[in-house]
């Protein structure tokens, strides 16, 4: 390594920066008081609103930023799904490579055999990085799982895990988030609040959690939106209701 | 102004030594050449034991509002900048909000146009009162105004040295203001009213320019003057239209 | 370079800028059609202005204790096994990057859009590396990049003076065949830059908010492509402004929240992302973790007046309300940070002599100043850099200053004010002023409206008659102290009022 590289995470550039911030500022170091809001707005939003509201909500704000909103029961899941890959006519289905109990709880397990789609390969840790992403990328359509559906914005939160990594969300053509409705959430606040938890408790360990509000899109030419720049072309919430 | 406030009641004063809130030098950048002008006006302001102080100009108010700021840690001037900051009004916000007079018994057969006055709705936060007490003027149609935002390229010195922007912003104005089709545009402000009018002549639009004051002292029927307490005039906030 | 985006003067930048009719009309268009967004989107959010005292205390939060921060942060991200950088200036970073990106023989680099980066000329010194490629991944940065690297006119839309058939044109170079369609356009491209993103092996990175209690970054985007950048290569550098810290996730997410619909309406940007090294067992992500700390000029701010500029999320508000930048676009100011940010930020990082004008490129009309989501009082910074630059530096020596100077005198003074009104309206004789409102016609007088003045008037009258017609002041005797001297009270409402009420007893 060389000597400017050497000095990342060195002591003596950090300490030297600081010190001369600090300086500059006219202000010391290690002073810093725990940040206390002066309002509970995030705390607040749609706080009253009931589990149906919610839902109502979500389901208007996703429209608006062109994801498509599905509420099936779980016992209906496997038939729509068929059904879905059909219709848009995927070849090529890739799946997080969670174990059968996941599979079993959202009533999939069968579907996996019969997906509707021609081939399936599943992101996993088995494979190298290369032959993971290659598969992502040329796969028509991903079909993986979300944690929290967030009504005020419309969005869903997906975590990486070694079963459904970053690329897995990003680079198939179709994307579509299975999403139990008990993950309905009124507020981005009240997700964070949640992966805030998982993550001190050790709960959840993660590289990154992807707040996801539709699909890519650009309005850089013009300021025309267009939909579909890098990421999928569309994007899908497939709620689970009785979850 | 003097009449209207005259009209309703108040007794005014013009404190001999007033003469300019310090905007031309101040906002140019001459902090230090201003500060003789500040003084002389806050003990001009206060040579008067005034209950209020108005003014028909939201800009030079809002200046006159920011000496508490200046003079923040002058032993001397801080508490008179204080004392001027709690009693001062723009012209229609005082009649409005502290007259509690919601028709001023004016009266004005014409179509109008009218342009908003940044300092006053942005600084001082007035954006409602000049449209109510407008609005009750007997006859007066009011056409909204275009991109209503958009500042006029007045902007004190900014208008005389920076030309080049100035221009391109007061031909939109214009623009906006002939495309409303309206006779007569009405201004809070008196600089703006010079700078589009001084460009609406100079191209060779012939549509005449009144401030508010003249308007809501034009044919004026005593008896017509109302009270919010007489209406059923809901008192709308200043931030009331609510534009960002 | 550095934020310097052209080498000619102002005044000629401005020309310039005012000759691009089709850039007048795509800004004015942008601004109406975000101010409509925008408006709604905060309304929906209900309390706006409360959000912002809550963004504001945020901000000034952090960069009160933002060594403590910093420290915070970097120790969080040397925990997982990632390295943190402080560079003083830009060469600092630029030169470390390098080294990096040579140390790792990357091939094939790829970058998300990031103001910093362009702040720093970070892709000028990468490309001059033998056998390196470089790729701005977010669409305009591509279609900047592809336009011989054109700068930046928008800290959010940095195309915002291109369009349609210009990118069309641009794109056939690239192999493109379809028409000048923004959809079509975008959805070539698309095969264009994942060909490429999946090549890439190194990535660069801005960012939004760093979590100082999680070592991670917080990314906003719509295209998805700092998504990318963030999965596909092995190694990413995030370069960031040093102000650029949150406590938490819950302030990001505040931040998120305001950030998305200040800059385009939005409720939250399309993808919004927290981000960091990978963890064992996962797939993709940085498996080497870098993060450039960036101060650049920004401490010259710190403790001073112009601190709350460091307040700024880059949402672009200001520049989307600003009238002066409706005329200009960003070009005219001639830096890579335009509108009224770039007013009080470029004086800062770049200099006041290189930048002296842009601050008196404003009208102060307070636009800026009352669409900033944390409350950064714009246009009172734009006005302390004049303050700076008059009574600090005395950078101007034209008649204008001494025009102000008499100002000064004549308005501080009720003697010599009273004196120059009596003077004011017979000064105007050497101008050669009409004798009666008739004799009007053949002076420089028309319908008792000053024309246009003689070459030898003062700079700043000229500026004006240059444009419009000057009304000529009144006569003395006619102006206001004189009439309000010798005016009969009006008739009372009240006192008339009273008398009724006496009347009905």
């Amino acid at each position: 390594m060389s000597k400017l590289l050497d000095k990342a995470n060195s002591k003596e550039n950090r300490e030297a920066f600081l010190n001369r911030i600090s300086k500059k500022a006219g202000r010391p170091r290690h002073q810093v008081k725990e940040f206390k809001p002066l309002n509970d707005l995030p705390d607040k939003v749609l706080i009253n609103k009931s589990n149906d509201e919610l839902l109502e909500i979500a389901k208007e704000n996703s429209e608006s930023v062109n994801a498509k909103v599905i509420i099936k029961k779980k016992d209906e899941l496997a038939k729509f799904l068929k059904e879905y890959i059909e219709k848009i006519e995927a070849k090529k289905l890739m799946l997080p490579s969670f174990g059968d109990e996941k599979w079993e709880n959202f009533h999939l397990k069968e579907w996996l055999n019969n997906s509707g789609a021609e081939k399936v390969d599943y992101w996993t840790n088995d494979l190298s990085r290369m032959e993971n992403e290659n598969l992502a990328n040329d796969a028509d359509i991903a079909i993986g799982f979300a944690d929290y559906l967030i009504a005020n914005t419309g969005t869903i939160t997906v975590t990486v895990s070694p079963e459904q990594g970053r690329g897995f969300n990003f680079l198939p053509t179709h994307y579509l988030a299975l999403v139990p409705k008990s993950g309905l959430v009124p507020s981005t606040r009240v997700a964070v609040e949640n992966y805030e938890k998982r993550l001190g408790s050790k709960e959840l360990e993660t590289s990154a959690i992807n707040f996801i509000s539709g699909p890519s899109n650009s309005g850089d030419i013009e300021m025309e939106l267009v939909v579909g720049v890098h990421g999928p072309l569309d994007c899908t919430y497939l709620v689970v209701e009785d979850m | 102004m003097v009449e209207v406030l005259e009209r309703l009641g108040c007794e005014t004063v013009l404190p001999e030594k007033q003469i300019c809130c310090g905007q031309p030098t101040y906002n140019s950048g001459y902090s230090k050449d201003s500060m003789k002008t500040f003084k002389n006006e806050i003990d001009a302001l206060l040579s008067i034991d005034a209950d209020y102080i108005v003014g028909p100009s939201g800009s030079c108010v809002f200046m006159i509002k920011e000496y508490k700021d200046i003079f923040k840690d002058d032993p001397e001037y801080g508490p008179k900048a204080a004392e001027i900051d709690s009693k001062i009004y723009e012209f229609t916000q005082f009649i409005y909000r502290v007259l509690k007079v919601v028709d001023c018994g004016a009266e004005l057969d014409a179509k109008v146009t009218v342009h908003r006055s940044c300092h006053m709705t942005r600084l001082i936060g007035e954006r409602t009162a000049p449209f109510v007490l407008l609005d009750h003027v007997k006859d007066i149609e009011r056409v909204p105004l275009k991109n209503v935002q958009l500042c006029c390229g007045f902007g004190g010195t900014f208008s005389a040295k920076r030309p080049e922007l100035s221009v391109e912003m007061v031909d939109e104005k214009v623009k906006n203001i002939v495309d409303t089709d309206a006779e007569i545009l009405i201004g809070t402000e008196e600089s703006c009213l010079m700078n589009i009018v001084g460009r609406m002549n100079r191209l060779g639009y012939k549509i005449k320019a009144m401030h508010i004051a003249e308007v809501l002292n034009h044919n004026v029927d005593i008896n017509r003057i109302k009270y919010i307490k007489d209406t059923d005039h809901v008192v709308v906030p200043a931030n009331g239209e609510g534009v960002f | 370079m550095g934020i310097s985006t052209s080498d000619k003067p102002y005044l000629e930048r401005i020309e310039d800028a005012k000759s691009d009719h089709f850039m007048q009309a795509a800004v004015a268009k942008a601004q109406d059609a975000q101010f409509i967004k925008r408006t709604k989107a905060r309304r929906e959010m209900g309390n706006w202005n409360e959000w912002r005292d809550l963004a504001e205390q945020i901000r000034q939060h952090v960069l009160k204790y933002l060594p403590d921060y910093l420290e915070e942060f970097s120790q969080n991200v040397e925990k997982q096994g990632g390295h943190v950088f402080f560079a003083q200036t830009e060469e600092e970073a630029r030169n470390f990057i390098k080294e990096l990106v040579i140390e790792k023989k990357a091939k094939n680099v790829v970058k998300s859009k990031s103001m910093v980066t362009t702040e720093i000329d970070l892709d000028k010194t990468l490309l001059d590396i033998d056998g390196v490629n470089l790729l701005e991944s977010d669409l305009a940065e591509f279609i900047l990049q592809e336009d011989n690297w054109d700068e930046p006119t928008h800290i959010v839309f940095p195309t915002l003076h291109k369009n349609r058939d210009q990118v069309q044109e641009e794109f056939k170079k690239l192999g493109y065949t379809g028409d000048n369609d923004p959809q079509h356009e975008a959805r070539f491209v698309r095969g264009y830059l994942r060909d490429y993103f999946m090549k890439a092996d190194f990535g660069i990175t801005g960012c939004n908010f760093a979590v100082a209690d999680k070592g991670i970054i917080n990314l906003d985007t719509n295209e998805g492509n700092a998504d990318l950048t963030m999965a596909l290569p092995k190694t990413q550098v995030v370069v960031m402004g040093m102000e650029r810290i949150v406590p938490s996730m819950k302030e990001a997410e505040v931040l998120d929240n305001m950030l998305a619909r200040s800059a385009v309406g939005q409720k939250l940007t399309t993808y919004c992302t927290f981000s960091g090294k990978k963890v064992e067992g996962e797939v993709d992500g940085p498996e080497d973790f870098w993060v450039v700390v960036l101060d650049n000029g920004r401490s010259d701010a710190l403790g001073t007046e112009f601190e709350p500029i460091l307040q700024c999320i880059r949402c672009g508000a200001c520049m989307n309300v600003c009238p002066v930048y409706r005329h200009i676009g960003g070009k005219g100011y001639g830096s890579i940070y335009p509108g009224p940010l770039g007013k009080v930020l470029s004086p800062i990082l770049g200099g006041y002599e290189e930048f002296e004008d842009l601050p008196y490129a404003c009208s102060l009309c307070a636009a800026c100043t009352e669409t900033c989501p944390v409350k950064i009082p714009l246009h009172n910074l734009i006005r302390k850099h004049r303050i700076v630059e008059m009574d600090k530096k005395h950078m101007d020596h034209s008649m204008t200053n001494l025009i102000m100077k008499v100002i000064g005198m004549g308005t501080g003074s009720p003697f010599l004010f009273q004196s120059a009104l009596k003077m004011e309206y017979a000064g105007l004789g050497m101008f050669g002023k009409a004798k009666n409102d008739q004799d009007v016609d053949g002076t420089i007088y028309e319908n008792g409206k000053i024309k246009k003045l003689p070459k030898i008037a003062p700079k700043l009258v000229k500026g004006w008659s240059d444009i419009r017609d000057i009304p000529v002041p009144p006569k003395s005797k006619d102006n206001f102290r004189n009439w309000y001297k010798n005016h009969q009270p009006v008739e009372s409402v009240v006192s008339i009022r009273q008398k009724g009420e006496k009347g009905d007893e």
